[in-house]
Protein backbone atom coordinates (compact mmCIF):
# COMPACT_ATOMS: atom_id res chain seq x y z
CA UNK A 1 0.00 0.00 0.00
CA UNK A 2 1.13 3.48 -0.90
CA UNK A 3 1.96 5.79 2.07
CA UNK A 4 3.00 9.54 2.18
CA UNK A 5 6.82 9.97 2.57
CA UNK A 6 7.98 8.95 6.27
CA UNK A 7 11.43 10.02 6.06
CA UNK A 8 12.18 12.99 8.80
CA UNK A 9 15.34 14.45 9.97
CA UNK A 10 17.52 13.05 12.95
CA UNK A 11 16.85 16.50 14.25
CA UNK A 12 12.85 16.01 14.32
CA UNK A 13 13.15 13.31 15.85
CA UNK A 14 11.20 14.78 19.33
CA UNK A 15 8.07 15.67 16.99
CA UNK A 16 7.62 11.85 16.66
CA UNK A 17 6.26 12.22 19.83
CA UNK A 18 4.71 14.98 20.28
CA UNK A 19 1.04 14.66 21.39
CA UNK A 20 -1.99 15.33 18.63
CA UNK A 21 -4.49 16.99 21.08
CA UNK A 22 -4.77 20.24 18.92
CA UNK A 23 -1.83 21.44 20.24
CA UNK A 24 1.66 22.86 18.65
CA UNK A 25 4.88 21.72 19.98
CA UNK A 26 8.11 23.51 18.19
CA UNK A 27 11.67 24.31 18.95
CA UNK A 28 12.12 27.35 21.23
CA UNK A 29 15.57 28.98 22.26
CA UNK A 30 16.99 28.52 25.84
CA UNK A 31 19.16 31.39 25.17
CA UNK A 32 17.20 33.52 23.29
CA UNK A 33 13.64 32.46 23.12
CA UNK A 34 13.47 32.26 19.27
CA UNK A 35 10.71 30.04 18.21
CA UNK A 36 12.05 27.72 15.01
CA UNK A 37 10.96 25.94 12.24
CA UNK A 38 12.16 23.88 10.42
CA UNK A 39 13.78 22.43 13.09
CA UNK A 40 17.86 22.41 13.32
CA UNK A 41 20.51 22.02 15.83
CA UNK A 42 21.00 25.30 16.31
CA UNK A 43 18.89 28.53 16.89
CA UNK A 44 19.00 30.69 13.84
CA UNK A 45 18.96 33.85 15.92
CA UNK A 46 21.54 33.37 18.42
CA UNK A 47 23.83 30.37 17.29
CA UNK A 48 22.95 28.78 20.81
CA UNK A 49 22.05 25.00 20.44
CA UNK A 50 20.22 25.30 24.04
CA UNK A 51 17.03 24.49 21.91
CA UNK A 52 14.08 23.11 23.60
CA UNK A 53 10.71 21.00 22.29
CA UNK A 54 8.13 22.95 23.95
CA UNK A 55 4.24 23.86 23.37
CA UNK A 56 3.96 27.32 21.82
CA UNK A 57 0.72 28.72 20.32
CA UNK A 58 -0.69 27.26 17.34
CA UNK A 59 -2.14 30.70 16.33
CA UNK A 60 -1.12 31.63 12.99
CA UNK A 61 -2.68 34.11 9.94
CA UNK A 62 -2.98 31.91 6.36
CA UNK A 63 -0.43 33.17 3.62
CA UNK A 64 -1.38 31.23 0.72
CA UNK A 65 -3.25 27.97 -0.45
CA UNK A 66 -2.04 25.47 -2.78
CA UNK A 67 -4.57 22.67 -4.01
CA UNK A 68 -2.31 20.30 -5.75
CA UNK A 69 -3.86 18.63 -8.67
CA UNK A 70 -0.21 16.39 -9.18
CA UNK A 71 2.03 14.88 -7.43
CA UNK A 72 4.96 12.52 -7.56
CA UNK A 73 4.19 10.85 -4.62
CA UNK A 74 1.31 7.79 -5.13
CA UNK A 75 -0.67 8.26 -1.58
CA UNK A 76 -0.81 12.05 -2.72
CA UNK A 77 -1.74 11.21 -6.68
CA UNK A 78 -4.39 8.70 -5.48
CA UNK A 79 -6.19 11.79 -3.34
CA UNK A 80 -5.99 14.41 -5.13
CA UNK A 81 -7.17 17.39 -5.04
CA UNK A 82 -4.61 18.44 -1.99
CA UNK A 83 -4.84 21.16 -0.27
CA UNK A 84 -1.32 22.62 0.94
CA UNK A 85 -1.23 26.15 3.36
CA UNK A 86 1.70 28.34 4.19
CA UNK A 87 0.61 30.32 7.35
CA UNK A 88 2.66 32.68 9.83
CA UNK A 89 2.46 31.60 12.73
CA UNK A 90 2.35 34.12 15.56
CA UNK A 91 5.29 32.66 17.38
CA UNK A 92 7.37 33.86 14.52
CA UNK A 93 8.35 31.35 12.18
CA UNK A 94 6.44 30.63 8.51
CA UNK A 95 5.11 27.03 8.57
CA UNK A 96 3.54 24.71 5.27
CA UNK A 97 0.34 22.29 6.86
CA UNK A 98 -2.11 19.97 5.37
CA UNK A 99 -5.00 22.36 5.14
CA UNK A 100 -8.24 21.20 6.65
CA UNK A 101 -9.89 24.41 6.40
CA UNK A 102 -10.56 24.29 2.57
CA UNK A 103 -12.38 27.44 1.80
CA UNK A 104 -9.92 29.51 3.82
CA UNK A 105 -9.10 32.46 2.38
CA UNK A 106 -5.65 34.39 2.78
CA UNK A 107 -5.40 36.43 5.98
CA UNK A 108 -7.51 34.45 7.60
CA UNK A 109 -7.06 33.19 11.33
CA UNK A 110 -6.63 29.63 11.84
CA UNK A 111 -4.67 27.34 14.17
CA UNK A 112 -1.77 25.02 13.45
CA UNK A 113 -1.48 21.97 15.18
CA UNK A 114 0.95 18.46 14.84
CA UNK A 115 -0.18 15.98 13.73
CA UNK A 116 1.16 12.09 12.20
CA UNK A 117 0.58 11.64 8.67
CA UNK A 118 -0.86 8.13 7.01
CA UNK A 119 3.22 6.53 6.93
CA UNK A 120 2.91 7.99 10.93
CA UNK A 121 5.58 10.63 10.49
CA UNK A 122 5.26 13.82 12.03
CA UNK A 123 3.53 16.91 10.30
CA UNK A 124 1.55 19.78 10.81
CA UNK A 125 -1.84 20.40 10.16
CA UNK A 126 -3.89 23.77 9.74
CA UNK A 127 -7.48 24.07 10.91
CA UNK A 128 -10.31 26.33 11.91
CA UNK A 129 -11.69 26.85 15.19
CA UNK A 130 -10.11 25.53 18.59
CA UNK A 131 -8.19 22.57 19.52
CA UNK A 132 -11.63 20.54 20.05
CA UNK A 133 -12.31 21.24 17.06
CA UNK A 134 -9.70 19.58 15.50
CA UNK A 135 -9.76 16.40 18.05
CA UNK A 136 -13.64 16.66 16.47
CA UNK A 137 -11.99 16.91 12.73
CA UNK A 138 -9.36 13.74 13.74
CA UNK A 139 -12.81 11.29 13.94
CA UNK A 140 -13.53 12.58 10.20
CA UNK A 141 -11.64 10.20 7.64
CA UNK A 142 -10.56 11.82 4.96
CA UNK A 143 -10.40 15.44 6.11
CA UNK A 144 -6.49 15.27 6.45
CA UNK A 145 -3.33 12.24 6.74
CA UNK B 1 39.70 49.72 -4.22
CA UNK B 2 37.70 49.48 -7.42
CA UNK B 3 35.01 46.78 -7.61
CA UNK B 4 34.91 46.88 -11.34
CA UNK B 5 35.50 44.06 -13.63
CA UNK B 6 37.17 45.70 -16.17
CA UNK B 7 39.77 44.03 -18.44
CA UNK B 8 37.73 40.38 -17.86
CA UNK B 9 36.34 38.77 -20.97
CA UNK B 10 33.49 35.98 -21.21
CA UNK B 11 33.86 33.76 -24.17
CA UNK B 12 33.33 30.45 -25.91
CA UNK B 13 29.42 30.37 -24.82
CA UNK B 14 28.24 26.98 -25.38
CA UNK B 15 25.13 24.77 -24.86
CA UNK B 16 24.63 20.70 -25.72
CA UNK B 17 23.69 17.69 -24.92
CA UNK B 18 19.62 18.38 -24.61
CA UNK B 19 18.04 15.66 -23.34
CA UNK B 20 14.39 14.70 -21.72
CA UNK B 21 16.36 11.80 -20.17
CA UNK B 22 20.10 10.47 -20.03
CA UNK B 23 21.98 7.11 -19.44
CA UNK B 24 24.97 9.50 -19.14
CA UNK B 25 26.75 10.58 -16.31
CA UNK B 26 26.90 14.56 -15.45
CA UNK B 27 30.53 14.17 -15.98
CA UNK B 28 30.00 13.26 -19.69
CA UNK B 29 28.00 16.82 -20.12
CA UNK B 30 30.60 18.52 -18.07
CA UNK B 31 32.92 17.21 -20.25
CA UNK B 32 31.51 17.81 -23.73
CA UNK B 33 31.35 21.64 -22.53
CA UNK B 34 34.59 21.77 -21.85
CA UNK B 35 35.38 19.85 -25.16
CA UNK B 36 32.82 22.16 -27.35
CA UNK B 37 34.45 25.56 -25.42
CA UNK B 38 38.24 24.26 -26.48
CA UNK B 39 36.96 23.93 -29.83
CA UNK B 40 35.36 27.52 -30.23
CA UNK B 41 38.19 29.04 -28.56
CA UNK B 42 40.87 27.07 -30.27
CA UNK B 43 42.90 26.89 -26.97
CA UNK B 44 44.59 23.92 -26.04
CA UNK B 45 43.16 22.09 -22.72
CA UNK B 46 46.64 22.74 -21.13
CA UNK B 47 45.57 26.15 -21.22
CA UNK B 48 42.69 26.08 -18.77
CA UNK B 49 44.06 26.90 -15.76
CA UNK B 50 40.55 27.14 -13.39
CA UNK B 51 37.16 25.14 -13.57
CA UNK B 52 34.11 26.17 -11.66
CA UNK B 53 31.29 23.86 -12.17
CA UNK B 54 28.06 24.02 -10.67
CA UNK B 55 26.02 20.03 -10.91
CA UNK B 56 23.21 18.51 -8.42
CA UNK B 57 23.74 14.92 -10.17
CA UNK B 58 27.76 14.90 -10.19
CA UNK B 59 28.44 13.24 -6.90
CA UNK B 60 30.15 10.86 -5.80
CA UNK B 61 32.25 12.96 -8.45
CA UNK B 62 33.42 16.36 -7.49
CA UNK B 63 35.11 19.24 -9.35
CA UNK B 64 38.07 18.16 -7.83
CA UNK B 65 37.87 14.32 -9.14
CA UNK B 66 37.05 15.75 -12.70
CA UNK B 67 40.81 17.06 -12.91
CA UNK B 68 41.94 13.66 -13.34
CA UNK B 69 39.06 12.55 -14.97
CA UNK B 70 39.65 15.42 -17.87
CA UNK B 71 43.50 15.11 -17.07
CA UNK B 72 43.44 19.17 -16.22
CA UNK B 73 46.29 20.56 -14.25
CA UNK B 74 44.26 23.86 -12.32
CA UNK B 75 45.18 26.21 -10.07
CA UNK B 76 41.86 27.31 -9.37
CA UNK B 77 38.68 25.36 -8.50
CA UNK B 78 35.55 26.04 -7.50
CA UNK B 79 31.91 23.97 -6.91
CA UNK B 80 29.15 25.95 -7.43
CA UNK B 81 26.13 24.93 -5.22
CA UNK B 82 23.91 28.15 -6.17
CA UNK B 83 21.57 26.55 -8.35
CA UNK B 84 20.21 28.65 -10.75
CA UNK B 85 22.19 31.56 -9.76
CA UNK B 86 25.38 29.40 -10.28
CA UNK B 87 26.45 30.62 -13.25
CA UNK B 88 26.49 34.60 -12.67
CA UNK B 89 28.38 33.10 -8.91
CA UNK B 90 30.56 31.69 -11.33
CA UNK B 91 31.10 34.59 -13.59
CA UNK B 92 32.15 36.60 -10.30
CA UNK B 93 34.35 33.99 -8.41
CA UNK B 94 36.13 33.35 -11.89
CA UNK B 95 36.55 37.45 -13.06
CA UNK B 96 38.17 38.10 -9.69
CA UNK B 97 40.52 35.22 -9.62
CA UNK B 98 41.54 36.28 -13.57
CA UNK B 99 41.70 39.91 -12.43
CA UNK B 100 43.95 38.86 -9.05
CA UNK B 101 45.91 36.45 -11.30
CA UNK B 102 45.44 33.44 -9.55
CA UNK B 103 44.15 31.58 -12.79
CA UNK B 104 44.21 32.86 -16.62
CA UNK B 105 41.46 30.86 -18.33
CA UNK B 106 38.83 29.36 -16.57
CA UNK B 107 36.51 27.16 -17.49
CA UNK B 108 32.42 27.83 -15.94
CA UNK B 109 30.05 24.57 -16.45
CA UNK B 110 26.75 23.89 -15.25
CA UNK B 111 25.45 20.04 -16.50
CA UNK B 112 23.62 18.09 -15.26
CA UNK B 113 22.13 14.05 -16.22
CA UNK B 114 18.58 13.17 -15.66
CA UNK B 115 17.86 9.32 -14.68
CA UNK B 116 14.49 8.25 -15.15
CA UNK B 117 13.77 8.60 -11.13
CA UNK B 118 15.95 11.13 -10.93
CA UNK B 119 13.98 14.78 -10.43
CA UNK B 120 11.78 12.53 -7.75
CA UNK B 121 15.28 11.76 -6.22
CA UNK B 122 16.53 15.06 -6.48
CA UNK B 123 13.94 17.31 -4.67
CA UNK B 124 12.89 14.25 -2.37
CA UNK B 125 16.79 14.76 -0.61
CA UNK B 126 17.27 18.66 -1.69
CA UNK B 127 17.87 19.79 1.44
CA UNK B 128 17.38 19.14 5.22
CA UNK B 129 14.21 21.67 6.01
CA UNK B 130 13.05 19.94 2.48
CA UNK B 131 12.99 16.95 3.63
CA UNK B 132 11.08 18.06 7.36
CA UNK B 133 9.25 20.80 6.04
CA UNK B 134 8.66 20.85 2.45
CA UNK B 135 8.27 16.90 0.96
CA UNK B 136 5.94 15.35 3.03
CA UNK B 137 3.39 17.77 1.79
CA UNK B 138 3.03 16.15 -1.72
CA UNK B 139 4.11 18.58 -4.00
CA UNK B 140 7.26 18.08 -6.50
CA UNK B 141 9.83 19.98 -5.21
CA UNK B 142 9.16 23.80 -6.02
CA UNK B 143 6.16 23.69 -7.18
CA UNK B 144 4.62 24.29 -3.67
CA UNK B 145 6.53 27.13 -2.44
CA UNK B 146 5.67 28.32 -6.54
CA UNK B 147 2.48 27.74 -6.69
CA UNK B 148 2.06 29.84 -3.22
CA UNK B 149 4.39 32.76 -4.13
CA UNK B 150 2.32 32.94 -7.74
CA UNK B 151 -1.04 32.73 -5.31
CA UNK B 152 -0.20 35.62 -3.24
CA UNK B 153 1.32 37.43 -6.13
CA UNK B 154 -1.87 37.42 -7.88
CA UNK B 155 -3.95 38.38 -4.50
CA UNK B 156 -1.40 41.64 -3.82
CA UNK B 157 -1.33 42.54 -8.18
CA UNK B 158 -4.16 41.46 -9.85
CA UNK B 159 -2.10 38.97 -11.95
CA UNK B 160 -4.22 37.02 -14.75
CA UNK B 161 -3.33 33.24 -16.07
CA UNK B 162 -3.00 35.58 -19.38
CA UNK B 163 -0.38 37.70 -17.95
CA UNK B 164 1.49 34.82 -16.80
CA UNK B 165 0.86 32.89 -20.28
CA UNK B 166 2.27 36.24 -22.17
CA UNK B 167 5.70 35.82 -20.59
CA UNK B 168 5.41 31.20 -21.69
CA UNK B 169 3.90 32.22 -25.21
CA UNK B 170 6.78 34.64 -25.83
CA UNK B 171 9.15 32.66 -24.80
CA UNK B 172 8.27 29.84 -27.06
CA UNK B 173 8.68 32.10 -30.25
CA UNK B 174 11.73 32.98 -29.46
CA UNK B 175 12.84 29.22 -28.79
CA UNK B 176 12.02 28.42 -32.96
CA UNK B 177 15.02 27.66 -33.94
CA UNK B 178 17.33 27.78 -30.87
CA UNK B 179 18.91 24.05 -31.93
CA UNK B 180 18.91 23.09 -27.88
CA UNK B 181 15.58 23.73 -27.11
CA UNK B 182 13.56 20.75 -26.29
CA UNK B 183 10.30 22.63 -27.04
CA UNK B 184 11.67 24.71 -29.96
CA UNK B 185 9.69 22.86 -32.66
CA UNK B 186 6.77 23.00 -30.65
CA UNK B 187 4.71 26.46 -31.02
CA UNK B 188 2.24 27.53 -27.54
CA UNK B 189 -0.91 29.46 -28.39
CA UNK B 190 -2.27 31.71 -25.62
CA UNK B 191 -5.34 29.09 -25.94
CA UNK B 192 -3.04 26.05 -25.51
CA UNK B 193 -1.69 27.70 -22.46
CA UNK B 194 -4.48 28.50 -20.89
CA UNK B 195 -6.06 24.94 -21.78
CA UNK B 196 -3.40 23.44 -20.22
CA UNK B 197 -4.40 20.95 -17.06
CA UNK B 198 -3.53 22.42 -13.21
CA UNK B 199 -0.10 21.45 -10.92
CA UNK B 200 -0.85 23.31 -8.37
CA UNK B 201 -3.07 26.28 -6.96
CA UNK B 202 -2.48 28.49 -10.21
CA UNK B 203 0.32 26.93 -11.52
CA UNK B 204 -0.59 24.79 -14.97
CA UNK B 205 1.30 22.55 -16.92
CA UNK B 206 3.33 25.56 -19.08
CA UNK B 207 3.95 27.50 -15.98
CA UNK B 208 6.40 24.32 -14.94
CA UNK B 209 10.23 23.86 -16.45
CA UNK B 210 10.57 20.40 -17.59
CA UNK B 211 13.75 18.70 -15.92
CA UNK B 212 16.30 17.36 -18.14
CA UNK B 213 19.55 16.75 -18.69
CA UNK B 214 22.26 19.29 -20.67
CA UNK B 215 24.87 21.58 -20.08
CA UNK B 216 26.18 25.20 -20.31
CA UNK B 217 29.25 26.46 -20.34
CA UNK B 218 31.72 29.80 -20.83
CA UNK B 219 35.16 30.72 -20.33
CA UNK B 220 36.13 33.64 -18.32
CA UNK B 221 40.06 34.73 -18.91
CA UNK B 222 41.44 38.65 -19.57
CA UNK B 223 40.76 40.73 -22.49
CA UNK B 224 44.07 40.79 -23.82
CA UNK B 225 43.79 37.04 -23.86
CA UNK B 226 40.37 36.87 -25.60
CA UNK B 227 41.74 39.60 -28.43
CA UNK B 228 45.01 37.94 -28.83
CA UNK B 229 43.28 34.85 -29.75
CA UNK B 230 40.84 36.60 -31.84
CA UNK B 231 37.42 35.46 -30.06
CA UNK B 232 34.05 37.05 -29.65
CA UNK B 233 34.04 38.34 -26.23
CA UNK B 234 31.49 40.12 -23.44
CA UNK B 235 32.77 42.68 -20.73
CA UNK B 236 30.83 42.55 -17.41
CA UNK B 237 29.84 46.13 -16.40
CA UNK B 238 28.59 44.70 -12.96
CA UNK B 239 27.31 41.91 -11.37
CA UNK B 240 26.31 41.27 -7.53
CA UNK B 241 24.58 38.59 -5.49
CA UNK B 242 22.45 38.38 -2.45
CA UNK B 243 21.48 35.53 -0.53
CA UNK B 244 18.50 35.13 1.93
CA UNK B 245 17.47 38.45 1.68
CA UNK B 246 14.35 40.06 2.96
CA UNK B 247 14.33 36.71 5.34
CA UNK B 248 11.55 38.27 7.27
CA UNK B 249 9.18 38.43 4.46
CA UNK B 250 5.94 36.14 4.63
CA UNK B 251 5.98 35.14 1.17
CA UNK B 252 8.92 36.13 -1.43
CA UNK B 253 7.54 38.69 -3.28
CA UNK B 254 11.30 40.20 -3.56
CA UNK B 255 14.35 39.34 -3.56
CA UNK B 256 18.37 39.70 -3.11
CA UNK B 257 18.00 41.81 -6.90
CA UNK B 258 15.52 44.45 -4.57
CA UNK B 259 18.73 44.96 -2.70
CA UNK B 260 21.40 45.44 -5.04
CA UNK B 261 19.44 47.06 -8.37
CA UNK B 262 20.53 50.47 -7.93
CA UNK B 263 24.04 49.94 -6.91
CA UNK B 264 24.26 47.48 -9.60
CA UNK B 265 23.21 49.97 -12.18
CA UNK B 266 24.95 52.80 -11.19
CA UNK B 267 28.29 50.46 -11.06
CA UNK B 268 27.15 49.77 -14.83
CA UNK B 269 27.18 53.27 -15.81
CA UNK B 270 24.02 52.08 -17.24
CA UNK B 271 20.13 51.92 -16.90
CA UNK B 272 17.54 49.34 -17.93
CA UNK B 273 16.00 51.41 -20.51
CA UNK B 274 19.87 50.22 -21.95
CA UNK B 275 19.51 46.79 -22.05
CA UNK B 276 18.82 45.15 -25.79
CA UNK B 277 17.74 41.90 -24.00
CA UNK B 278 17.03 40.57 -20.74
CA UNK B 279 17.42 37.13 -19.21
CA UNK B 280 15.83 36.25 -16.48
CA UNK B 281 15.48 33.16 -14.38
CA UNK B 282 12.43 31.33 -15.58
CA UNK B 283 11.66 28.15 -13.25
CA UNK B 284 8.29 29.36 -13.73
CA UNK B 285 6.52 32.98 -14.83
CA UNK B 286 6.00 34.53 -11.69
CA UNK B 287 9.73 34.56 -10.84
CA UNK B 288 10.37 36.20 -13.95
CA UNK B 289 7.70 38.64 -13.57
CA UNK B 290 9.61 39.89 -10.14
CA UNK B 291 13.07 40.16 -12.06
CA UNK B 292 11.34 42.49 -13.89
CA UNK B 293 10.25 44.32 -11.23
CA UNK B 294 13.33 44.13 -9.05
CA UNK B 295 15.85 45.23 -11.97
CA UNK B 296 13.98 48.47 -12.63
CA UNK B 297 12.01 47.32 -16.37
CA UNK B 298 8.81 48.11 -13.85
CA UNK B 299 7.80 49.36 -10.58
CA UNK B 300 6.48 46.75 -7.80
CA UNK B 301 3.54 44.65 -8.55
CA UNK B 302 3.96 46.45 -12.21
CA UNK B 303 5.07 43.86 -14.39
CA UNK B 304 1.50 42.85 -14.89
CA UNK B 305 0.58 45.58 -16.73
CA UNK B 306 4.39 45.20 -17.93
CA UNK B 307 4.16 42.47 -19.86
CA UNK B 308 0.69 43.23 -21.55
CA UNK B 309 2.31 46.77 -22.67
CA UNK B 310 5.79 45.07 -23.74
CA UNK B 311 6.04 42.94 -26.68
CA UNK B 312 8.60 40.05 -25.36
CA UNK B 313 9.74 38.23 -28.61
CA UNK B 314 12.91 38.35 -30.45
CA UNK B 315 11.58 40.05 -33.39
CA UNK B 316 8.99 42.59 -31.66
CA UNK B 317 11.13 45.91 -31.24
CA UNK B 318 9.84 45.68 -27.67
CA UNK B 319 12.11 44.16 -25.14
CA UNK B 320 13.58 40.72 -26.38
CA UNK B 321 13.09 38.21 -23.32
CA UNK B 322 14.51 34.92 -23.10
CA UNK B 323 16.18 34.70 -26.34
CA UNK B 324 16.53 31.31 -26.68
CA UNK B 325 13.47 30.54 -24.73
CA UNK B 326 14.33 30.30 -21.56
CA UNK B 327 14.28 27.01 -18.90
CA UNK B 328 10.24 26.94 -19.85
CA UNK B 329 11.19 26.20 -23.55
CA UNK B 330 14.47 24.70 -23.54
CA UNK B 331 14.24 22.98 -20.33
CA UNK B 332 15.80 22.97 -16.95
CA UNK B 333 18.97 21.17 -16.76
CA UNK B 334 20.01 21.17 -12.77
CA UNK B 335 22.56 23.87 -12.49
CA UNK B 336 22.79 24.37 -16.11
CA UNK B 337 19.65 26.00 -16.01
CA UNK B 338 21.26 28.52 -13.77
CA UNK B 339 23.89 29.37 -16.62
CA UNK B 340 21.68 28.80 -19.88
CA UNK B 341 20.41 32.59 -19.77
CA UNK B 342 23.68 33.99 -19.10
CA UNK B 343 25.02 31.79 -22.15
CA UNK B 344 22.67 33.42 -24.29
CA UNK B 345 23.06 36.76 -23.56
CA UNK B 346 27.42 36.54 -24.47
CA UNK B 347 25.81 34.68 -27.75
CA UNK B 348 23.12 37.20 -28.45
CA UNK B 349 25.84 40.73 -27.48
CA UNK B 350 28.70 39.14 -29.53
CA UNK B 351 26.30 38.50 -32.54
CA UNK B 352 26.72 34.66 -31.91
CA UNK B 353 22.86 33.61 -31.65
CA UNK B 354 22.30 30.00 -32.59
CA UNK B 355 18.57 30.72 -33.07
CA UNK B 356 16.86 34.16 -33.44
CA UNK B 357 19.63 36.78 -33.48
CA UNK B 358 17.94 40.05 -31.83
CA UNK B 359 19.27 42.87 -34.48
CA UNK B 360 21.86 45.00 -33.05
CA UNK B 361 21.96 43.36 -29.32
CA UNK B 362 25.35 44.89 -27.66
CA UNK B 363 24.21 45.04 -24.10
CA UNK B 364 22.05 42.71 -22.13
CA UNK B 365 21.05 42.13 -18.16
CA UNK B 366 20.74 38.49 -16.56
CA UNK B 367 19.33 37.19 -13.59
CA UNK B 368 19.93 34.18 -11.34
CA UNK B 369 17.85 32.80 -8.63
CA UNK B 370 17.73 29.40 -7.09
CA UNK B 371 18.26 26.80 -4.42
CA UNK B 372 14.16 26.68 -3.03
CA UNK B 373 15.08 25.33 0.57
CA UNK B 374 12.18 25.68 1.73
CA UNK B 375 9.55 28.59 1.45
CA UNK B 376 11.78 30.26 -0.98
CA UNK B 377 14.59 30.61 -3.10
CA UNK B 378 17.75 31.08 -1.14
CA UNK B 379 20.04 32.68 -4.09
CA UNK B 380 19.32 35.73 -5.87
CA UNK B 381 21.80 37.15 -8.75
CA UNK B 382 22.16 39.42 -11.70
CA UNK B 383 25.07 40.41 -14.32
CA UNK B 384 24.85 43.48 -16.65
CA UNK B 385 27.19 42.65 -20.12
CA UNK B 386 28.23 44.47 -23.34
CA UNK B 387 29.41 43.24 -26.13
CA UNK B 388 33.01 43.93 -27.05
Amino acid sequence: MNLPPSRRSDVSAALADAPVDGSLRLQHCGSCGTVQYPPRERCGHCLADALIWQEISGAATLLAVSTLSHSLEPWFAERLPWQVASLRLDAGPVVFAHLAASRAQPHARLRVANARDASGAWCLVAFEGEANTFVRQLEQPGIWP
Amino acid sequence: MSTAYTGVALAAPVSLGYTRTSTHAAPWFVGGALEAMLRQSGLPKSAVDGLAVGSFTLAPDSVVTLTQYYGLEARFLESLPFGGASGIVALRRAARAVQCGDAEVIACIGADTNHTEGFRDLVANFSGFSVDASWPYGAAGPNLPFSLITARYIAETGATREDFGRVCVAQRANARGFPQALFGNKPLSMEQYLAARQVAGPLHLFDCVMPCAGAEGFLVMSEDRARSLGIPHARVLAADERHNAFAADDVQLRAGWNAFAPQLWERAGCGPQDMHLLQTYDDYPVISMLQMEALGFCAPGGAPEFVRSTVLTNDGGGLPHNTSGGQLSVGQAGAAGGFLGLVEAIRQITGRALGQQVPGARRAVVGGYGMINYDRGLCSAAAVLEGA
